[in-house]
């Protein structure tokens, strides 16, 4: 049941798969490398192949760092890269040793602007991770098991 | 359906002079009963103990109307003036006799020596003789003899009370405009549940026994014949009544129909002018929920649980501790009440809930007529329907209800009795914090039905001085239980602060099991979110202990914060030995190098393979319906998909009617169900 797709960029077509390699290469980072940092430029948008990447904000009062979610393998991380202003919303940090395929954000807007066919395909890719994070920090924000559970007294 | 007229025409009715009927009360009295006749007080009649005859309401007639009842004097001069049951029904019916409002349940006490004493109280009840009462009031006895002695569990008291009831029925003479029996099939004529059946006509009754103790009564008055013309008088007089009362709810159908209509407009409509007072379900001679009460000595040490009437109608009613009500809004609370009686009723007890005697129509303050609200709700009869098989249950045939089509799950297939109500104790034997607010504790228990618990069951957990919550099972051990409980409340907060040594008295195991048999041959998947672990803990246990019978078996864990995690030791072990476990919390700091994000991400970007699993679910029920949706877009089938519900509880065995869902018990018809069971239940809210 859990077989994993192993890149997102998978569910593309193998043509637009193609011409997006141009501008991908593969990247590794150590555990605990920081991918992105909070309001700086966004450099990628990558498609993770191993390992795990938190999201994490700072928490002002304490200074610390609370993970909102994880990345996973087959997921996106960097949705910003595409999306104006381009700047990392949370910090984004290895936690296990990660892979990922980084496709240059600048070089990808450009693509973008000019390959209708890849920008349809790319983007209801990018959308849906958007859409996993809101609805995803919506449920959190239910806090379902903070709330009452099995037990009624 | 055709009323069959029960009167001997030819010989065997006798008559009963009107200056006799003390006789008769005499005779009850002599037979060591006391006796419950219809009297008037406070402007209305209701059954009170009487000593003679002379305390019925001679002369009194009453009209009702929606939101209304008048009591008033026939002149003197009225032929029916010296009559003393031509009044309609007593608005109290004779439930307060069978089913009284308050009973002492359970007393649990704490003794000097700290071991803990529980003592399911014996009913304190006395043979009783009731006169009087109705067609409609003996088709509620039969409705509760279902409910509350016919089913998997037994209702001690009632079960007593009826054992010692002696009923002398009156068939009505009049019958008021919020009648309508005729439309639940249920009079005027007395068919069913009486020991002797009286019918008042000029200077008297005309009376027949319909029982052998019935018979007894009447021979010992050595009566006389009543002869074929008082017999007529009697046939012609509830005929007359009949014919009168016409055919105000059409019955064909209606379970369906109503059903249809969960979403009617008409519900909020209802809802803007019902108070939510709770006056129908107590005058209702076949409402039985009630709630537990418990009282308690100053020092906490011994206290005392009485079951007590309750109505669906109150706000708490399905509010479960933490917060939130199940039926948030008096439409939902209307909607429950009008479909348990019409439909959902037939579902689980195979009869009607209504018997038609119209209380709740006569003691609505403003008004509301069910007859009316059928009609608007549910439409007109559906004839090309084709025909069903009518529901039967094991415990008797279906009161006769007009056609009425049943399209629904069959009553309890669970044997009358088989459901255990007393209480045993248990010693704690060790008290493991699992996190802040939950801890596990061990118990040993020498009771073979507790040791013979499976997983997904749970048990009523009594101390002194507290609420008696539903705790689930979360281990089984060769000699008693672990019961995993969060602090959510004063009870549970207690239960978790306990020492070793301290005692709890159970009533349990109960509630369906997980089926684990139906994961034989396939992959399992456990799904946990939260305190949802504690009743998968045991299936997991057993799971592992008939690995072989599996293909694959995989572990789902959602929790609020890594600190917010049960059986942590326990799970890093079994993950350690090869167990694909996989874990997510919804937050965490930075020292957590585990996923952080929803439950259902865990199955985000699995493929589509997943026919061949058998999904067990638990966990809050907003987070189940997101895994169940998770769940059927990888294919895992409807039919096994497995979850346990939560619900308000106060009794567990059934009988209560706090965990009522549509057609189900959850405590007892559950807590488990498939989700192609639950159907679209699982997500209408306000059920
Ligand atoms: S509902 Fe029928 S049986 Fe009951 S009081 Fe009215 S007429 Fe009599
Ligand atoms: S009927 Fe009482 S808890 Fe279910």
């Amino acid at each position: 049941m859990t077989t994993r797709i192993t890149s997102a960029l998978d569910r593309l077509s193998p043509a637009v798969h193609a011409r997006l390699a141009e501008l991908t290469r593969p990247v590794a980072y150590p555990a605990g490398a920081v991918i992105l940092r909070e309001g700086t430029d966004t450099p990628f948008l990558g498609a993770i192949l191993e390992g795990r990447v938190a999201l994490r904000l700072r928490v002002p009062e304490r200074g610390d760092r609370v993970t909102i979610v994880t990345v996973e393998p087959g997921e996106l991380l960097g949705w910003s890269a595409v999306v104006a202003p381009y700047r990392a919303t949370v910090d984004a940090v290895a936690t296990e040793p990660t892979r990922l395929l980084a496709i240059d954000a600048v070089a990808l807007r450009d693509r973008l602007a000019a390959d209708c066919e890849l920008a349809a395909e790319l983007l209801p890719l990018v959308l849906e991770s958007v859409s996993d994070r809101l609805s995803g920090s919506w449920q959190q924000l239910l806090d379902m098991f903070g709330a009452r559970v099995h037990e009624p007294w | 359906m055709v009323i069959e007229n029960r009167w001997p025409v030819m010989a065997g009715a006798r008559f009963l002079p009107v200056g006799r009927l003390d006789d008769l009360i005499g005779a009850l009295h002599a037979d060591g009963r006391r006796v419950v006749g219809p009297v008037v007080e406070d402007g209305g009649i209701k059954m009170a103990e009487i000593e003679r005859a002379a305390e019925l309401p001679f002369g009194w007639t009453a009209s009702a109307a929606p939101g209304l009842v008048r009591l008033s004097r026939r002149p003197a001069n009225d032929r029916a003036a010296g009559r003393a049951f031509d009044n309609g029904p007593a608005w109290s019916g004779i439930k307060p006799w069978t089913f009284p409002s308050r009973v002492d349940a359970l007393t649990v006490e704490t003794r000097e020596d700290g071991s803990l004493g529980v003592r399911v109280e014996a009913p304190a009840n006395q043979p009783t003789a009731v006169i009087g009462a109705r067609a409609c009031d003996l088709a509620a006895l039969a409705v509760h003899d279902r409910v509350l002695a016919g089913g998997p569990a037994i209702d001690p008291d009632y079960a007593a009370r009826r054992a010692d009831l002696l009923v002398v029925a009156v068939e009505c003479a009049l019958a008021t405009s919020t009648c309508f029996c005729t439309s639940m099939g249920t009079g005027p004529e007395v068919t069913t549940g009486a020991d002797v059946v009286l019918a008042e006509v000029d200077g008297g009754f005309v009376a027949r026994s319909d029982s052998p103790a019935g018979e007894r009564l009447l021979a010992g008055l050595d009566l006389a014949e009543a002869g074929p013309l008082r017999v007529g008088a009697a046939i012609e007089q509830v005929t007359k009544v009949r014919d009168a009362m016409g055919h105000a709810v059409e019955a064909e159908g209606l379970h369906d129909r109503l059903l249809a209509n969960l979403d009617s407009p008409r519900w909020e409509a209802i809802a803007e002018r019902c108070l939510a007072c709770a006056n129908c379900t107590l005058v209702c001679p076949t409402c039985f929920c009630t709630g537990t009460v418990i009282e308690s000595d100053l020092d906490g040490r011994e206290s005392s649980a009485t079951r007590q009437w309750d109505s669906c109608f109150t706000a708490g009613f399905a509010q479960v501790a933490g917060g939130g009500s199940f039926r948030p809004h008096h439409a939902d609370r209307y909607r429950q009440w009008l479909t348990h009686k019409f439909a959902t009723w037939w579902d689980q007890f195979g009869s009607s809930g209504c018997v038609g005697c119209g209380r709740c129509i006569a003691w609505c303050p403003v008004g509301i007529d069910v007859r009316e609200e059928l009609a608007a709700i549910a439409g007109p009869a559906i004839t090309d329907l084709p025909a069903a098989a009518p529901a039967t249950t094991p415990a008797a045939a279906p009161i006769a209800v007009k056609g009425t089509r049943i399209l629904a799950m069959a009553p309890t297939a669970l044997q009358p009795g088989s459901i255990r109500t007393d209480y045993v104790t248990a010693t704690v034997t060790e008290v493991r914090p699992e996190t802040a607010d939950t801890a596990t504790l061990r118990l040993v228990t020498g009771d073979a039905a507790l040791l013979a618990a499976r997983p997904g069951q749970f048990v009523m957990v009594a101390v002194p001085a507290f609420a008696i919550p539903p705790i689930s099972i979360s281990r089984i051990n060769p000699d008693g239980l672990e019961l995993t409980i969060r602090a959510a409340g004063p009870a549970t907060s207690f239960m978790t602060r306990l020492r070793p040594g301290a005692e709890l008295a159970l009533r349990g195991p109960l509630g369906r099991p997980w089926p684990i048999e139906d994961a034989y041959g396939r992959d399992v998947a456990i799904v946990a979110g939260g305190i949802g672990l504690a009743p998968l803990r045991g299936l997991l246990d057993q799971v592992l202990a008939e690995r072989d019978r599996f293909s694959s078996i995989r572990v789902y864990l959602g929790a609020r914060t890594p600190r917010d995690r049960l059986f942590v030791a326990e799970m890093d072990a079994l993950a350690a030995g090869g167990l694909d476990i996989r874990a997510t919390v919804d937050r965490a700091g930075p020292e957590w190098l585990g996923r952080v994000g929803i439950i259902t991400d865990i199955f985000r970007n699995a493929k589509a393979t997943g026919q061949n699993v058998t999904a067990f679910v638990c966990g809050p029920e907003r987070m189940m319906t997101a895994v169940v949706d998770v769940l059927g877009d990888l294919d895992v089938p409807r039919e096994h998909t497995w979850l346990t519900l939560e619900r308000r509880m106060e009794c567990g065995v059934g009988l209560c009617g706090h965990c009522q869902l549509g057609s189900r018990f959850v405590c007892r018809d559950g807590p488990v169900f498939s989700v192609a069971e639950l159907g679209d239940d699982l997500r209408r809210e306000g059920l």
